[in-house]
């Protein structure tokens, strides 16, 4: 009899060996997307219960979102674009302009944050985007000039002396846009809450930028696709394997609008006032800081190949997968094609 | 507990955790597999590994499949274009042959193909 007792214990404790401890069973991520800026946040955390930090993550987009929007009438970044005087700023958005104007600085000027009149003009993301009159393209472009922009600790102020009091009935004024760096900026900002979590493996992805913390749980790369240019939404061109980095891709395909059959995208030229215009449809960047990532994408896109090329040279740490129109794809010399369309960091 | 107890126990144990490492690295670890869809959905899965003939049939017409040698093919249709046919073999993962009439894609996955799992896109 007790024999029998055993072995049914036995057998329970096995069964229980089955079903509870599933040595490849895959904790399930917890994920959850939110809409700021815009655009969809979409944060997985893939080895952490709590859902709370994901809450975190999303009140800090909040905090920034507030600061920078230059939608949001009662943001540090309207009251500065709408005021003549010095504006109080958040010491937070203080640091995102001096990043910003570091890159403005190191581009000269490719990269302008000072290009808010341009992008107030072409309003490319309203309902109906046409292009506008050469005349305002002008004066608009003629306010771009991120030397107009001062900071002095958290008091930031805008040089107005270039503007003319009316150009025709079109409200142009000089101000800042900071839509070229914010996302990567506070993508930075997710990454660095979540390690202080402990967070080990997650993935930020900021409307369209991806941020990597860590690895998957088994060890492995994380496999990112790159939008295949003008290509259904989610088709991938190729594929990147790769852990704790930032990818972050510029591209004329994901805002724009046809007029006369010409198409006028969101990724406007400092030079010209007009779309950026040459081979490049788009530009991954893969490094560590989504900052970089962010800035760098738009700078290159905007700079063409072979402008790009060199400016990477003067670049840390900073690899480029670039698509042209003809739907080549160009790698920097710090990666490499693993298999077909599959990229890999050297 | 007689000391026969523990070890009638330990043997127990021990046959669970070997039927599972059996379970979980050998029986379920197979190469590459041959997918059959007809509308987008998945009708069939073979395994490339083992040889055989399949007959396709559906609404829209029949189309025979062959597996040999780790290499897939349509081997006759009744598809106007025959185009299938035509399009010969398949081995690697991610190749696949097309019957546009009988809207059917035979295509070759691997576990560790050339079209892994996506866990994010970037630019979208």
């Amino acid at each position: 009899m007790k024999k029998i007792i055993t072995i049914i214990l036995t057998l329970i404790i096995a069964a229980m060996l089955f079903v509870g401890c599933d040595f490849n069973k895959k904790s399930e991520p917890i994920a959850k997307t939110d809409f700021y800026f815009d655009t969809v946040i979409s944060i997985t955390v893939y080895d952490e219960e709590d859902a709370k930090i994901i809450d975190d993550c999303f009140d800090i987009c909040k905090t920034y979102e507030e600061l920078l929007s230059r939608t949001i009438e009662t943001s540090d970044v309207s009251r500065v674009n709408s005021s003549t005087e010095p504006v109080e700023v958040d010491e937070k958005t203080a640091e995102v302009i001096n990043a910003a104007l570091s890159y403005c600085e190191e581009s000269d000027g490719v990269f302008d944050i000072s290009i808010y009149p341009l992008t107030k003009l072409w309003n490319i993301t309203s309902e109906n985007p046409m292009v506008p009159e050469k005349n305002a393209v002008e004066y608009a472009k003629s306010l771009v000039d991120f030397n107009i922009v001062n900071v002095d600790g958290r008091k930031v102020s805008i040089d107005r002396t270039n503007e003319k009091s009316s150009v025709g009935d079109i409200n142009i004024a000089s101000g800042i846009d900071l839509g070229g760096i914010a996302k990567g900026f506070i993508a930075d900002k997710l990454k660095e809450y979540l390690l202080s979590k402990g967070v080990d493996s997650a993935i930020i992805a900021l409307g369209g930028n991806v941020l990597l913390v860590g690895e998957k749980p088994d060890g492995s790369d994380f496999n990112v696709g790159v939008q295949k240019p003008f290509g259904q939404s989610g088709e991938a061109i190729c594929y990147i394997k790769a852990k704790d980095k930032s990818i972050v891709t510029s591209g004329i395909y994901e805002r724009y609008f046809e007029e006369d059959g010409k198409l006028y995208h969101h990724i406007l030229d400092t030079k010209t006032g007009y779309p950026v215009d040459n081979e490049l449809a788009s530009v991954t960047i893969i490094s560590d800081s989504s900052t970089d990532g962010d800035a760098y994408s738009t700078t290159l896109l905007s700079m063409g190949l072979e402008k790009a090329k060199t400016f990477l040279k003067t670049l840390d740490g900073i690899e480029a997968v670039f698509i042209t129109k003809d739907g080549e794809i160009i790698l920097t010399d710090g990666l490499k094609i693993d298999s077909e369309n599959v990229i890999m960091i050297k | 507990m007689k000391k026969q107890d523990f070890i009638l126990i330990f043997a127990l144990l021990a046959v669970a955790v070997v039927a599972f490492f059996v379970i979980n690295n050998v029986i379920s670890k197979d190469g590459a597999k041959v997918q059959v869809l007809v509308d987008g959905e998945i009708f069939y899965e073979y395994n490339l590994d083992e040889n055989g003939e399949y007959s396709i049939e559906t609404d829209m017409g029949v189309n025979t499949l062959v597996i040999k040698d780790k290499k897939a093919y349509v081997s006759e249709a009744d598809c106007p274009d025959k185009l299938c046919v035509k399009q010969g073999e398949i081995s690697k993962s991610g190749q696949s042959v097309i019957c546009l009439p009988h809207k059917l894609v035979v295509t070759i996955v691997d576990d560790e193909g050339e079209t892994p799992e996506l866990d994010a896109i970037v630019g979208q």
